[in-house]
């Protein structure tokens, strides 16, 4: 099991389009998970320190680490970045290599869709309802909203990432 | 129990085929639990589920302990930390690949990753074991099974998921990896020294470390420790929780890479930044999909079937944790430790609960299971990552070389299994 090989080399983040989007992402990761590092560190001080937490740490580390998870899936999916069992894999691959790929990769931009729907459709319910966090009393709805909107953006850097090494592989097999 | 069996059945066809892990097992769950409770319920399952660990404010040890990780990794500290095992056992037979074993150990402490400890280790002790003549067979072998120690001592990614499974508190969960931890390294260090002895032209003696290397090795080593032993002390004396140790960690371990020369370019913050953000992303997608799966599970009745299948064959406590060994032995050819956890703790959560089974001691064996996997053919993921990192050595010899740390392993999994306290002694004192 292990991640796909030449994954996390950036090659397929070349086209213009896609490397807006993963550069987009990267930075909001990038800030997010700086963000939460700072957080926690500041709120572990102020509490044992200065007797003077962080109110509703918890909460905004929560969404911290949400919208991190989903800027990072977006980038991981754009350029196929997951964990796959390495076992007989390449042995199916050689079968038809282009039907291979269309089937792997449709399905996880099936999945990566479902994500994003439910998502979305938990944003609306939220918002519908004016659900509150507890403590910081944030609506839910900005916090699943913003969450579902990477979501989808993971899903259009997948298919853009796919279209990419598609197009990739037509120009080698030219 | 059917549907259950076909879901994994499926599921492993789908992560033979190829199929992304995550995406595989999330999409099991969600038809799997549609079939039973249809659509519009399985929708609804997947959104709440998902959302809830998404925003579960524990799993953020999970970012940061990558970060700190990461940072530990950028900060070239694996020199010195290698420099000063040299210092301390460079003196022995096998002396070099003793060091290897200690600077493998103590640069997982900091690092968490198995995988990045044996690259690291690769590139840092080979050459100096290479200088003296080791054998390719020891040298490797050494560093493609010191690279495990990541996963057992603390911080660790897989204790932490096996924490959120089975509901155990994970500032416990890395006391108890201490000490079994610690008894690995001396496996490995022991099995390394059963190398020496039949073959002792596989290590010459090697020259003593210069005084300037050894002072700058203590010098590079000691923040390092500071560090782990303020995340770990901090989480042992109760000053704070694994999250919180998680955040010191993580700022902690970028002022150690900013103060030897990293860190100080918007760049080098990038790309820190971004590859465990990444990271973070791999390990939910599996996460959520785990969830997703033990939902359809659970439904199915396994876990309550399995429960009084136990009842029934008046399994005691013993039997059924070695039942579980065994089929996490097998599933460990194929997947990977977090993988294993995912899929086999739901299944067997309620049995041993009921048979009353130290949650605490078992995270601890059925994260040393995993281990074995990591080393261990036809995966063997660390075997694969020197191989990657050294193309001259061949894989054959570096699987050879493996063999006496897997026998280590089993040794530590035997000791783990029959003196519970080597892994509840610490948590103990805690409660």
């Amino acid at each position: 099991m292990s991640e796909e090989p030449g994954a996390g080399t950036g090659k397929a983040d070349q086209g213009t389009g896609l490397a807006i989007v993963i550069r987009a992402l990267e930075l909001l990761g990038s800030v997010f998970l700086v963000a939460m590092m700072l957080l926690t560190f500041v709120d572990v001080i102020g509490r044992y320190l200065l007797n003077q937490p962080v109110f509703g740490a918890n909460e905004m580390i929560s969404a911290l680490l949400a919208l991190v998870i989903f800027s990072g899936l977006g980038i991981a999916n754009a350029r196929d970045d997951h964990i796959v069992v390495e076992l007989m894999d390449h042995r199916i691959r050689q079968l038809a290599p282009r039907f291979y790929a269309v089937v792997i990769q449709s399905f996880s931009v099936l999945v990566m869709a479902l994500i994003a729907f439910v998502l979305l459709e938990l944003a609306l319910e939220a918002w519908a309802q004016n659900t509150l966090t507890f403590v910081l009393e944030i609506p839910l709805a900005w916090i699943a909203g913003s969450v579902s909107v990477l979501a989808a953006l993971s899903v259009v850097s997948q298919l853009m990432g796919i279209y990419l090494k598609a197009r990739q592989a037509s120009r080698r097999g030219n | 129990m059917t549907p259950a069996l076909i879901g994994f059945a499926v599921l492993l066809a789908l992560c033979f085929a190829g199929f992304r892990v995550g995406f595989a097992t999330l999409m099991v769950g969600f038809v799997g639990f549609a079939m039973s409770r249809g659509w519009e319920a399985s929708l609804a399952m997947v959104g709440q589920q998902d959302f809830h660990d998404a925003l579960n404010y524990n799993l953020s040890v999970i970012p940061l302990f990558i970060l700190m990780g990461v940072f530990v990794y950028r900060s070239d500290v694996s020199g010195d930390l290698y420099d000063a095992a040299y210092a301390a056992l460079g003196h022995l037979k096998g002396g070099l690949a003793q060091a290897t074993v200690l600077a493998c150990g103590g640069f997982s402490a900091v690092c968490g990753s198995t995988l990045a400890t044996a690259a690291t280790m690769s590139k840092v002790a080979m050459p100096q074991m290479k200088a003296f003549n080791y054998s390719d067979r020891l040298a490797a072998g050494t560093i493609a099974a010191g690279g495990t120690l990541g996963i057992m001592i603390p911080p660790s990614v897989p204790l932490v998921i096996y924490g959120i499974i089975a509901e155990q508190d994970i500032g416990q969960l890395f006391i108890a990896g201490i000490l079994p931890g610690l008894l690995l390294v001396l496996l490995f260090m022991l099995a390394v020294a059963v190398m020496v002895r039949i073959d002792p032209k596989a290590a010459p003696m090697a020259a003593p470390l210069s005084a300037e290397r050894r002072a700058r090795a203590r010098r590079g080593t000691i923040p390092v420790l500071t560090l782990f032993i303020v995340v770990l002390g901090g989480i042992y004396g109760g000053v704070f929780t694994a999250t919180e140790a998680s955040g010191i960690g993580a700022v902690g371990a970028a002022v150690i890479a900013f103060a030897r020369g990293h860190l100080r370019s918007i760049a080098s913050w990038r790309l820190c930044l971004v590859e465990a953000t990444i990271t973070t992303a791999k390990i939910f997608i599996v996460l959520f999909g785990a969830v997703v799966f033990s939902q359809f599970i659970n439904l199915s009745g396994m876990p309550y079937d399995i429960l009084f299948f136990v009842a029934d064959a008046e399994l005691s406590q013993t039997e059924l944790v070695l039942f579980i060994i065994a089929i996490a032995l097998v599933m460990g050819m194929v997947f990977e430790s977090i993988g294993i956890l995912v899929l086999l703790v739901p299944v067997f959560l309620p049995a041993l609960v009921q048979s009353g089974v130290d949650m605490i001691w078992f995270g601890i064996i059925v994260v040393l299971v995993t281990e074995i996997g990591l080393i261990t053919p036809p995966i063997g993921m660390n075997a694969f990552v020197v191989k990657s990192v050294l193309p001259d050595v061949r894989l054959a010899d570096i699987f050879r070389g493996i063999v006496p740390f897997v026998f280590a392993l089993v040794a530590g999994l035997a000791a783990v299994f029959m003196i519970p306290p080597i892994a509840t002694l610490l948590v103990s004192t805690l409660r």
